[in-house]
């Protein structure tokens, strides 16, 4: 049965991967611009066409772009991710190295706004239209509405700039250079952008938490719980804010792909040396393999975790298993 | 008091009021700093070789420098830290001494000879010749490398000892030197390290060994350092080292300055400028004249294909007015783009005919058939209403076209023009809409506006099948021909008048004001940022070689 489950859900994956990485690779060569024609006006104001004919050549960007995706095609299966025209380097190593800091970030903010936003989600649920409610949903609102990047750059005015409590940009220090990396250090300047995407992803979770405990609290075992005089706190902790959380692990797997999405703002203001800067760099250059490059990447997390969200499901909550098999 | 007691005493409905007050409070209050407030500088809790280092913001990491220069910008001359070429070119116009300490050229301005100093060396103690320089070129072109289109136009390069560098090039050039020293320019790579490389495309390179008066240290991620070279022939610099920073946006930029973190930010404007001249311990250069601006014509679509329409249309612009909008401009009344640059080669015949007078420009359409009907609209000799796209993008869409757009649309709304414009953040699709609209309004940089040369942006030649006005005027390509082929200086500017003549006889575009730009340097760390003045780049070794650090002055 479990066998058959995952096997299905393995070839739903691997064509959802295929459509995906095929949508991808057409948007960004569709994109307008290209990245030799931007870089020799960056450096003055000649286009020499033998150049560009030489470049367009070298990348196989002459072809037809069904054959420019063939080869594509054909070099994800070798596992060829290709060379970056923006930094001269592979694809790969690179993508790799900017997913490091930016995980850095990402997981202890993910981890922190899923905690935070289920806790204040479940608890503005539980007390719904009262005034406690009120002032988180309206507080969530607040935050919701206001976007990341003006987050980011009020923290950094305050306290980076105002009140020298943390530095105002990059990932480390000057002293790098002379003493080599310092993780004290590093989480000093982490503070600041962990903070904003914590904020946004708390505001996130919290709607969804909210949502799914109000519904909850209405179900029928609230009222039976109720009746045989359990009290409040054992309802919340022991039957509503488990069958609430089922929605939220969706959320949160979801939450989890979003590596590329999720700190592109942060990351470009707080210039941090992640996936989500790289991201940026990448589109105003027209880098074309390290933007399919990254893409992939995306693909690929957001289907491993779509994956591991229906397996974890069944197990959570045996009715849905049930459901699916049936 | 854990969590779960706090929900059931109702005080998290009071944290979070508090919080958000706070927040609030913070918002409110973060103006309010203490201006005077000491400032810490790198020098206060890194160590000790920081306190001479000159730190400088990049905008972007691929402005660190890379890791294979043969394919990127930046092994160029101008603003190469590592590398050098044979010349430079300062903001006056005025050629200066790099690997080459003097140079001549044969009567056909085909043949260039350079003279290598004797006493330069590369990093790793290997001293620099001839061979250096003809491998660079032959290497460049061999392996069929980006930046080997600076060199297109040689045909050979000879050594006839090992500090003689003969350049044969294909076709006369008499200002050939500046492809060599800017926009970009070429710098001289290491025979001795580079022959060695198998496949120069994918080539990482770990040492940087050049032979400019900095030398590699360190790179980490969104760092690099380089420090001063002791060996270096040339003047010695006076501090320790620079380490370029990646900060990614210009107010973070601003706030590291401020807080004493980098040492100058460039390209702020005018605005910010105003605001940082208060600022304790900060200074503002202003360098004059960078970039022109003017609003070109697209010379293939109707109605910007008709000179009389040309002509009406370059008395509508009223510069005073879009300068104080600019508020760092000054007009420009010349054919000649940049007139504070070219000096004694701008025609004075050619002076002040562009002349803000609507009447006049209402009179010019209305000879050519272009009348306003009782509605005000102006309709062209076939019935239609005159309706014309502007694309903005290019070097001049920081906010100037938008701004010198919204000068122009007035006047063209009492003339009865409707103007229609769609932005273009990328450049090649900008460059492409140009064609598709009818006019344009570009930024160009001082540097390639100097020289009777430069107008070779409004030929066609075979290097340059068409330009981006269109215009087509077989005189003026004969012109810019023998303007390459003529050395004489007084020669040369005769040539320059004559090309003036026909672009003010035909209009291509309409220049309209030059712009001043401003850099910002903490003066609490080094003297001599004043240098910028004569240079392009913050990173200039000229510029970076004349600083001292505070407290040796």
């Amino acid at each position: 049965m479990w066998g058959s489950y995952l096997s299905r859900r393995l070839i739903y994956s691997g064509f959802a991967f295929f459509i995906s990485i095929s949508i991808s690779f057409f948007i960004i060569h569709l994109m307008p611009g290209d990245y030799i024609t931007n870089y020799l006006l960056s450096l003055g104001n000649v286009l020499p066409q033998e150049t560009i004919d030489q470049f367009y050549r070298e990348f196989g960007l002459n072809l037809p772009l069904s054959d420019q995706y063939c080869i594509y095609i054909q070099n994800i299966l070798r596992g060829e991710w290709g060379y970056s025209y923006q930094y001269s380097v592979q694809v790969l190593p690179l993508i790799l190295d900017k997913l490091f800091w930016t995980l850095i970030i990402l997981v202890p903010a993910t981890g922190m706004g899923i905690c935070f936003g289920m806790i204040l989600g479940a608890y503005s649920g539980w007390k719904a239209r009262t005034t406690q409610d009120l002032a988180c949903f309206n507080m969530m609102i607040i935050i919701r509405a206001i976007p990341s990047y003006w987050w980011a750059i009020m923290t950094i005015t305050i306290f980076g700039y105002s009140l020298k409590l943390f530095p105002i940009s990059g990932y480390t220090s000057i002293s790098i250079l002379y003493s080599g990396i310092n993780i004290g250090d590093v989480m000093h300047h982490a503070i600041l952008p962990i903070a904003v995407l914590t904020l946004t992803i708390t505001a996130g979770n919290y709607y969804l938490m909210r949502n799914s405990m109000i519904s909850v609290i209405g179900e029928d075992y609230i009222t039976t719980a109720r009746t045989k005089g359990l009290d409040e706190h054992s309802i919340l902790w022991r039957h509503a804010l488990k069958n609430a959380s089922l929605p939220v692990i969706t959320m949160a797997t979801l939450q989890c792909a979003s590596i590329v999405t999720g700190s592109i703002f942060v990351e470009t203001i707080f210039s941090w040396p992640g996936i989500g800067l790289l991201t940026t760099e990448a589109l105003k250059a027209r880098d074309l393999p390290l933007l399919e490059g990254i893409f992939l990447l995306d693909t690929l997390v957001v289907i491993l975790a779509n994956l591991t969200a229906d397996t974890l499901y069944p197990l959570i909550d045996p009715r849905v298993g049930k459901g699916v098999d049936e | 008091m854990n969590i779960s007691e706090l929900f059931y005493k109702h005080h998290l409905n009071a944290l979070i009021l508090f919080l958000t007050y706070i927040i609030i409070a913070l918002c409110l209050f973060s103006g309010c700093v203490d201006e005077k407030t000491p400032v810490q500088s790198p020098a206060q809790n890194i160590t000790e070789p920081l306190k001479t280092d000159v730190v400088i913001p990049v905008n972007s990491p691929s402005d660190l420098v890379s890791s294979n220069v043969m394919t990127k910008k930046n092994g160029v001359p101008a603003g190469g830290l590592i590398y050098e070429g044979l010349l430079t070119k300062n903001r006056n116009g005025v050629y200066e001494p790099g690997l080459a300490e003097s140079w001549d050229v044969s009567d056909d301005a085909k043949t260039w000879t350079f003279h290598l100093v004797h006493n330069a060396t590369w990093h790793d103690g290997v001293p620099v010749t001839s061979a250096d320089v003809k491998f660079t070129n032959d290497f460049l072109k061999s392996n069929n490398l980006t930046m080997g289109f600076v060199l297109s136009d040689v045909s050979s390069v000879t050594c006839p000892d090992d500090y003689t560098v003969v350049f044969n090039l294909k076709n006369a050039y008499s200002v050939w030197p500046d492809r060599l020293a800017q926009s970009p320019g070429i710098g001289v790579y290491p025979k001795h390290i580079f022959e060695k490389i198998q496949d120069p495309k994918t080539y990482k390179d770990t040492q940087f060994i050049g032979t400019g008066p900095f030398k590699f240290d360190k790179s980490e991620s969104g760092y690099f350092r380089v420090s001063k070279n002791d060996k270096y022939r040339g003047e010695d610099p006076k501090i320790s080292g620079v380490i370029l920073k990646l900060i990614t946006n210009q107010d973070s930029q601003i706030l590291a300055l401020k807080n004493g973190e980098i040492d100058i930010v460039s390209d702020i404007t005018p605005a910010v400028a105003d605001s940082l001249r208060n600022e304790p311990n900060i200074g503002v250069i202003t360098i004059p004249a960078t970039t022109g601006y003017e609003l070109g014509f697209t010379m293939i679509q109707y109605p910007t294909n008709l000179s009389s329409f040309r002509h009406a249309m370059s008395h509508t612009i009223d510069r005073d007015t879009i300068c104080t909008v600019l508020g760092n401009a000054r007009p420009t009344n010349t054919t000649f783009l940049m007139p504070e640059v070219a000096g004694a080669y701008v025609n004075p015949n050619d002076t002040g005919m562009y002349d803000y007078n609507l009447s006049k420009a209402r009179e010019e359409l209305k000879q050519a058939g272009f009348i306003q009907d009782g509605q005000g609209i102006l309709r062209g000799p076939d019935g239609n209403p005159v309706e014309l796209f502007l694309p903005i993008g290019g070097k001049a869409s920081t906010g100037v076209s938008e701004k010198i757009v919204t000068a122009l649309r007035n006047d063209w709304a009492t003339l009865g023009i409707q103007i229609k414009t769609t932005k273009y953040d990328d450049e090649s699709q900008y460059r492409k809409a140009i064609d598709k609209g009818n006019l344009f309004i570009d930024g160009m940089p001082s540097i390639l506006h100097d020289d009777p040369d430069d107008l070779v942006d409004f030929a066609v030649t075979p290097l340059q099948e068409k330009n981006y006005y269109n215009f087509n005027n077989s005189e003026f390509n004969a012109l810019t021909v023998k303007v390459r082929n003529t050395v004489n200086k007084e020669e040369r500017k005769g040539i320059g008048y004559q090309m003036q003549d026909i672009l003010a006889d035909n209009v291509p575009t309409v220049p309209i004001c030059s712009t001043d730009s401003y850099d910002a340097f903490r003066t609490d760390r080094f003297t001599g940022w004043e240098k910028l003045v004569n240079y392009t780049s913050i990173q200039d070794r000229k510029v970076l070689t004349s600083l001292q650090p505070v407290s040796r002055s």
